[in-house]
């Protein structure tokens, strides 16, 4: 009997190939880049059969990002007026490393990537680039491993851009809470609801800070992306700490595709433009209860950097840009923004 | 009016009787039927009697529409061995039943996607076809995912 099944399954192995319609709809439905790689060494015929895949997910391995070896902040203590010359003057010159840093020789052909998250990572990119029918795209990050950060920091940021950065939020609150009064994330330390110290906030400030690096860099990645990939309708770029995303889909990615090839401007040097908001404001915030979901946030710190219209009564941000937190936390983190922002509007510190 | 019943006809000469209305799921068959009445028997030539009998099962499944996703999800599962799910698949394909053919090939995803290389050609049943030394050039060009 179970001669008779091996020899029934050998000559089924010997008689059927397995069609390439099967096998696409088969490799269709892995979508991981890693065993679409792997896929390709099958065989020739799987070789080009791999390579009409048009969706793709890859999640870069886990690396310290090199760039935060860059010390954006100075030795000396992080003051409020040190904050804000960081912000509208010295910011340039991180910004102006981290541009050379993204474009270092830059070329047509290149791979749409940085090397910050390593070797493997623009490896991974080059292999990515084979899949020239490519419309969905996602890319998950490593943590970016930000100094003072923990599993246990609450914080999220959101972007706003099209063919150029429009707004980003940082919103971090020592905790939250849901409607019942239980900790959100395990977070039940007491930090929250105590008058919280000039050093934290300046941590949070600072950290806040470091994120917009992660998202100038995720930014101009997926620029690159979208350059690179003529038929992209969907990319996305996330972290495994979901701490933020960023991501163009539908009409976006058209529009920001013809902005890239419109000028006599290469589109690298339009990638490159690092035309940052030069707006900031910060809110601190003790206690917020949250009329809609009912949950409740403590000690919290809100960094939004914008063109100005954030304020006076643009309160269809928070709906334009409903994806912006990502997971289900989303809904409360965009209604703090919009709360805070309400309430706090052109009061700035 | 009693029902119509259809008679198809795998590789192996083994006849399988279906009610009409439950047969046209298939759009080949459907196809067929419209055609010239498909009075004789169907021939199957690519699929044997032993994935028939499953393509027959799934048809004649009495589920509520709203259930179905989680019913042909249900069905490739229990039948989890790569082999038996290939041949679904490419029965599926023949017969053009969408569900089944995704379902299956869903399937077959979910369980070679940790799979090594030669897991993967043993699996799918792919004869290597490069040189040792093309392989190898590959092999370099992907070194990130191995």
């Amino acid at each position: 009997m179970e001669k008779m099944k091996k020899i029934k399954r050998i000559s089924r192995s010997s008689f059927n190939r397995l069609p390439d319609e099967i096998v696409l709809e088969i490799l269709s439905k892995l979508t991981d880049l890693k065993t679409l790689c792997i896929c390709r060494l099958v065989s020739r015929r799987f070789f080009f059969i791999v390579v009409k895949i048009d969706a793709i997910s890859y999640t870069a391995p886990l690396v310290n990002p090199s760039y935060l070896d860059l010390d954006i902040t100075g030795n000396g203590g992080f003051t409020k007026k040190l904050f804000w010359y960081f912000i509208n003057g010295v910011f340039l010159k991180p910004l102006n490393l981290l541009c050379s840093m993204l474009t270092a020789g830059s070329n047509a052909s290149r791979p749409p990537v940085v090397p910050i998250y390593g070797q493997s990572f623009v490896s991974a990119l080059w292999s990515l680039m084979r899949f020239r029918g490519l419309k969905y795209l996602s890319i998950e990050l490593p943590d970016s491993g930000h100094q003072g950060v923990d599993d246990r920091s609450l914080f999220k940021w959101m972007v706003r851009f099209g063919t150029r950065l429009e707004s980003y939020v940082f919103l971090w609150p020592n905790s939250v809470c849901d409607s019942n009064g239980l900790h959100v994330n395990g977070n039940g330390d007491g930090v929250g609801g105590e008058e919280e110290g000039i050093a934290l906030r300046m941590k949070k400030v600072n950290v806040g800070i470091k994120c917009v690096m992660d998202v100038l860099v995720r930014r101009r990645m997926l620029l690159g992306l979208v350059c690179n990939f003529p038929l992209l309708e969907r990319v996305c770029i996330t972290d495994s700490g979901k701490r933020g995303r960023v991501s163009l889909s539908g009409g976006e990615v058209g529009k920001v595709r013809d902005w890239l090839f419109s000028s006599s401007e290469t589109p690298v040097g339009r990638m490159n433009i690092m035309d940052f908001p030069g707006s900031t404001s910060e809110y601190h915030v003790p206690i917020l209860h949250l009329p809609v979901s009912g949950f409740v946030m403590k000690g919290i710190t809100l960094v939004v950097v914008d063109r100005g219209n954030l304020e006076g009564g643009n309160d269809s941000f928070v709906n334009e840009d409903e994806d912006g937190f990502g997971d289900e936390m989303e809904a409360v983190y965009s209604e703090a923004v919009m709360e805070i922002l309400k309430s706090q509007r052109g009061r700035l510190f | 009016m009693s029902k119509k019943t259809l008679t198809l006809m795998s590789k192996d000469k083994q006849l399988f009787n279906i009610e009409e209305h439950l047969a046209v799921q298939s759009v080949t068959i459907r196809n067929m039927v419209k055609e010239d009445g498909a009075s004789s028997v169907i021939p199957l030539p690519r699929v044997d009697s032993e994935t028939l009998a499953l393509v027959i099962e799934y048809l004649n499944r009495q589920q509520a529409p709203e259930e179905d996703e989680d019913y042909v999800k249900k069905f490739v599962d229990e039948r989890g061995e790569i082999p038996t799910l290939l041949e679904l698949a490419q029965a599926a394909l023949d017969l053009d039943i969408k569900k089944l053919m995704d379902a299956a090939c869903m399937k077959v995803a979910d369980l070679i996607k940790d799979f090594t290389l030669e897991e993967v050609r043993e699996a799918l049943r792919i004869e290597n076809d490069r040189t040792p030394e093309e392989e190898k050039a590959i092999r370099d060009e992907f070194q990130w995912a191995f």
